[in-house]
């Protein structure tokens, strides 16, 4: 190749033009995107920034005019309702995306195979996922109903003894084995669909060079899932920490405590007293509690996606 | 195209599970004869009236019937059937953020004061507007009238659904465990006892619910006000940790909580409702509303054997009324349609469609305690002594700060004596920040 | 043992595997469909043979207020999966190979979805009220369309970061512009991450359920609400609600099984070399 056909593709691959202009175009890739984010996010959050210093409450008029500078968040922080609310809702969200992650790459990788009827296979095992959350929790409701539902029925069928499933020790893993239900065929997609980009030439390479099935998922498979993984872990665990009416509807956030997530907490301060000031608040706290819980994650993601040069 | 309501989605299946289809034609084409639908007049037709209504049985039964008035008068009416928090959230959004996008709301009775400021005052409504039947305010036993309407002199809502506690009881149960069947208990005590009696192998003795919601602290306020309690004192301090606060509190999880099926801590109404109508709990709070369903033989093992009375010592005032926005674009039509709806003869044809009427001339109408033979004693329960929820603007809240305390004692988190005082010291704070006391 | 029949028998015993999962996995569903075909005092009596009945379908089937719900949520469902992937294919593809400086605007996209929609959903509100655009179906196309962008984006990024950089190169060198590198070579080489995306955007779009609830009344109203309507005080009307939950779910699951081919083995990546 000539130096000048180098020097020529050198500069096309890069962000200024041959005259030394900057190249505009790439950007415009990301416009609608942004001018998307920004009208729906910005405006309300600034908005909800404002409010938040103020003793808005809807069902008062005039009372957003009142000041209160930074009571609601000194009322928000010191209240051990909300941070138990936090430490739950945090809870919640790993212990289920763990779990999902780990049965829904099981069933991906099981998937992955030649199976008879492989297609349905993977059509059936994506429906807990397709039903209304709402309406997932109004029967699982039934299912946990401890004297006579369904699960106890057919445990006590079974021979075996009913179990507390909405009492105050067990409604939590309760909650969190529906949202697994629930999310593991997600993830089971996610994977599938990663592991058939999975580059072939370097498993039959690991093949040859005699590495077994754990060996050729361990170092081939796994490292080329991981990016995926988190990507669907990071926003699964996201949707899971804004998870409402599925829990309102299973348990109302008790017994006592045990279920009350960051959303259950705002939904009675938001639209039962109609506190603006305070939602407004705990909105801005929690994405500055995430924000701060997932810093690693987001700087392994930031210095992992610098575009290619 | 899809400018369609839930009425229709809602009554097919009112009629095919519910059967209530010729009794409806009948409702209906009783309406429609009666002089309150034929004196109306047509002046707005082909306005259309946006109601926040309900999606029970009853609601959805009334909606459809209302169809007499829309043929008579040429009004369409477009009801959004919804939860009842939903429709409190409906409600407050239209209402405060000046959306008016509806003009008619149904508000239950802790929410009056909330939304008085909106809503104008339905005295005189027969004098308003032709064609309206004469208001007869004072067919209303006294003391529902002035719970759901009443505000200083306005009458901020209309009464439509009229309920009161009750004791409910499987009769045959009772015969069983050498209890007199006719007789429900005359106090607290006397209930618990009952229950003691009934609880054996599978049968519980109370379906008490025990889970963050609103039955929870109906359950609660008619423990408290029966044991002598006040919420507050005359200078507008609360009075919840008084002996009777703690006393609720402790027979809720020592004595109810002990007959009750285990399981109970997330439970609402409609898991108190299967627990009575599947004779798990042969003994349990309903609201008079509730007994219809119970008398279903298709929904209810106990249908044939149902013993009712009000709740003991104290029943708890539960109801609704209707309301107009003030704001509403067709507020002359919306007066119609509220005189129309909850006109004496009106009200008895909804009454029943199992709409439970709050008008003492329904209440003592034979045809319709042909078909619910329990009303006699609603009306006995609301003339007798009764309870409401916290007169106060932010009932609500207060409402929902007893049924959290009463779940943290249930679930055994908190004694009795730290449910109460914790409740007194929540209830204190949203009084002292909504400005009701210092 | 031919190797064949080692593969078949290899092939079965995964198969039945997959069965009996299945089965166990699904089993909340499949009680939750038979609900639909059973009186509501066999499902409070958890009876497991019982006489079947169609009452629930025809009463929930025949409604024209129950259809119109679905008829709305498959319009917006449908809009905001082309309008999320209208959006993030060219976002997705410029983040992952050309020369921007995107880091920054991909974690401020992740940071914005930890936003709790409860949190704006009133400010939300009052915006749409004070545009009158409360009850159409443009405003939570909009709202949902911008919800999913976050995780769309994310996702199709990771997907064409797949593709090598080469590919773009070698089509640069030959002439093309970055639109055509797009659509004539990077959108089919990743069609599986492409429909993945757009299954999940339509699934959360299709079950949202409280902007739909706070912005809509009768004529946008979407399913979800529909379902919740058959919760009331005195109870679930359980017949209505399984048949409901199992027509609703219905379009969605034929929706995804249509695209179940793209998410096939088949695709030939690792086709550029040197």
């Amino acid at each position: 190749m000539s130096a000048a056909l180098a020097g020529e593709r050198r500069l096309s691959l890069r962000s200024v033009r041959a005259d030394g202009r900057p190249l505009v175009g790439p950007y415009w890739f990301i416009v609608p995107a942004v001018v998307m984010l920004s009208t729906v996010y910005l405006g309300p959050m600034i908005y909800a920034m404002m409010a938040s210093g103020t003793y808005w409450v809807l069902t008062e008029p005039g009372s957003e005019h009142l000041p209160a500078g930074l009571a609601n968040y000194v009322d928000v922080l010191s209240s051990p309702t909300f941070w138990h609310a936090v430490r739950v809702t945090l809870l919640y969200a790993l212990t289920s995306v763990v779990l999902s992650l780990t049965f829904g790459t099981a069933l991906a990788l099981l998937l992955d195979n030649e199976l008879f009827f492989a297609s349905m296979f993977r059509s059936i095992l994506m429906i807990p996922m397709v039903i209304t959350p709402a309406v997932i929790a109004i029967f699982w409701k039934l299912l946990y109903e401890q004297e006579a539902g369904v699960f106890n029925s057919v445990l006590t069928g079974l021979g075996l003894g009913k179990v507390a499933w909405l009492s105050l020790d067990r409604a939590f893993m309760s909650m969190v084995l529906m949202d697994v239900w629930q999310s593991t065929p997600f993830f089971m997609l996610v994977i599938l669909a990663g592991l058939q980009s999975v580059d072939q030439n370097l498993l039959d390479a690991a093949r040859v060079d005699g590495a077994n099935i754990v060996q050729r998922f361990r170092f081939v498979i796994l490292p080329h899932l991981v990016p995926y993984m988190v990507i669907a872990a990071a926003f699964r665990g996201i949707a899971t920490m804004n998870d409402f009416d599925k829990i309102w509807l299973l348990t109302q956030g008790g017994p006592g405590d045990s279920t009350t997530t960051i959303t259950i907490y705002t939904y009675k301060i938001a639209f039962s007293a109609f506190d603006m000031g305070r939602t407004t608040a705990i909105a801005w706290i929690f994405v500055c509690i995430v924000l701060t819980a997932t810093s690693p994650l987001l700087f392994h993601l930031f210095k992992t996606s610098r575009a290619r040069p | 195209m899809m400018g369609l309501s839930r009425r229709q989605f809602a009554t097919s299946l009112a009629a095919a599970g519910l059967g209530l289809s010729p009794l409806l034609r009948q409702a209906m084409a009783q309406a429609a004869a009666s002089p309150a639908t034929r004196n109306l007049p047509r002046t707005y037709s082909g306005r259309t009236l946006r109601i926040v209504w309900g999606n029970s049985p009853a609601f959805i039964s009334t909606a459809e019937f209302s169809k007499e008035f829309t043929a008579a008068s040429g009004v369409q009416l477009e009801f959004s059937q919804l939860p009842t928090a939903e429709r409190y959230q409906k409600m407050i959004l239209d209402t405060s953020t000046n959306t008016n996008s509806f003009d008619i709301y149904i508000v239950a009775y802790q929410w009056k004061e909330q939304v008085a400021p909106f809503v104008i005052d339905h005295t005189g409504l027969d004098k308003e507007v032709a064609g309206v039947p004469a208001m007869n305010w004072d067919d209303y036993p006294q003391q529902p009238l002035a719970a759901y309407s009443k505000l200083g002199n306005k009458m901020v809502t209309i009464p439509i659904v009229g309920d009161v506690s009750f004791t409910i009881w499987n009769k045959a149960a009772y015969r069983a465990a050498g209890l007199d069947p006719e007789q429900g208990p005359a106090t607290w005590r006397q209930l618990f006892e009952n229950g003691q009696k009934l609880r054996s192998g599978e049968q519980y003795g109370y379906n008490l619910p025990a889970g963050k919601t609103i039955q929870t602290a109906c359950v609660w306020i008619t423990l408290f006000h029966s044991f002598g309690g006040q919420y507050f004192d005359p200078a507008g301090k609360p009075l919840l940790d008084s002996p009777a606060s703690i006393a609720a509190f402790r027979f809720m999880v020592e004595n109810l909580g002990k007959i009750s099926p285990p399981g109970n801590l997330t439970w609402d109404f409609p898991e108190m409702l299967a627990s009575l109508s599947t004779a798990q709990a042969a003994q349990g709070y309903m609201w008079a509303g509730g007994v219809t369903a119970l008398y279903d033989p298709s929904k209810s093992k106990i249908a044939q054997s149902l013993g009712y009375a009000p709740t003991p010592e104290m029943t708890l005032l539960g109801g609704w009324g209707v309301a107009a926005n003030a704001k509403s674009r067709n507020l002359d039509a919306a007066k119609l349609f509220l005189g129309w709806l909850t006109s004496p003869e009106i009200v008895k044809q909804i009454g029943l469609l199992s709409m439970p009427p709050t008008r003492r001339s329904a209440l003592s109408d034979p045809e319709l305690i042909a078909r619910y033979p329990f009303l006699p004693s609603v009306l006995k329960g609301m003339e007798g002594k009764v309870a409401g929820y916290a007169p106060i603007k932010d009932s609500e809240q207060v409402n929902i700060q007893i049924y959290d305390e009463a779940n943290a004692v249930c679930s055994g988190t908190k004694t009795p004596e730290q449910g109460a005082a914790s409740l007194q010291e929540r209830v204190t704070t949203l009084l002292r920040r909504r400005g009701y006391i210092q | 043992m031919t190797l064949a029949m080692r593969a078949l028998i290899r092939k079965t015993v995964l198969s039945l595997a997959c069965l009996a999962i299945g089965v166990t996995y699904l089993f909340p569903y499949i009680w939750m469909v038979l609900t639909g075909f059973r009186s509501a005092a066999d499902t409070l009596a958890i009876r497991f043979i019982f006489t079947p009945t169609l009452a629930g379908f025809g009463g929930v089937l025949g409604d024209s207020g129950f259809q119109g719900h679905v008829l709305n949520s498959i319009v917006v469902a449908l809009t905001t999966t082309g309008t999320v992937l209208t959006v993030a294919i060219p976002a997705g593809y410029a983040l992952a190979h050309l020369p921007i400086r995107g880091a920054a605007f991909l974690v401020a996209v992740l940071v914005a979805r930890m936003v709790p929609g409860i949190a704006i959903l009133i400010p939300i509100y009052l915006a749409a009220s004070r545009l009158g655009v409360l009850d159409t179906h443009g405003v939570l196309i909009l709202l949902y369309s911008t919800f999913n962008l976050p995780f769309a984006i994310w996702l199709l990024r990771g997907f064409f970061r797949d593709v090598p950089g080469e590919i773009r190169e070698a089509a640069i060198i030959d002439g093309c512009s970055d639109r055509q590198v797009l659509t004539m070579i990077m959108m089919p080489l990743t069609t599986s991450g492409i429909v993945a995306t757009g299954v999940f955007v339509f699934i959360a779009a299709w079950n949202e359920f409280l902007f739909a609830l706070a912005l809509t009344n009768t004529f946008a109203a979407t399913a979800p609400l529909a379902m919740v309507s058959f919760r009331n005080e005195y109870g679930v009307q359980w017949t209505a609600i399984g048949a409901a939950a199992l027509i609703i779910s219905t379009p969605v699951v034929l929706f995804a099984v249509a695209m179940q081919r793209f998410l096939v083995r088949g695709l030939t990546m690792g086709s550029v070399k040197g």
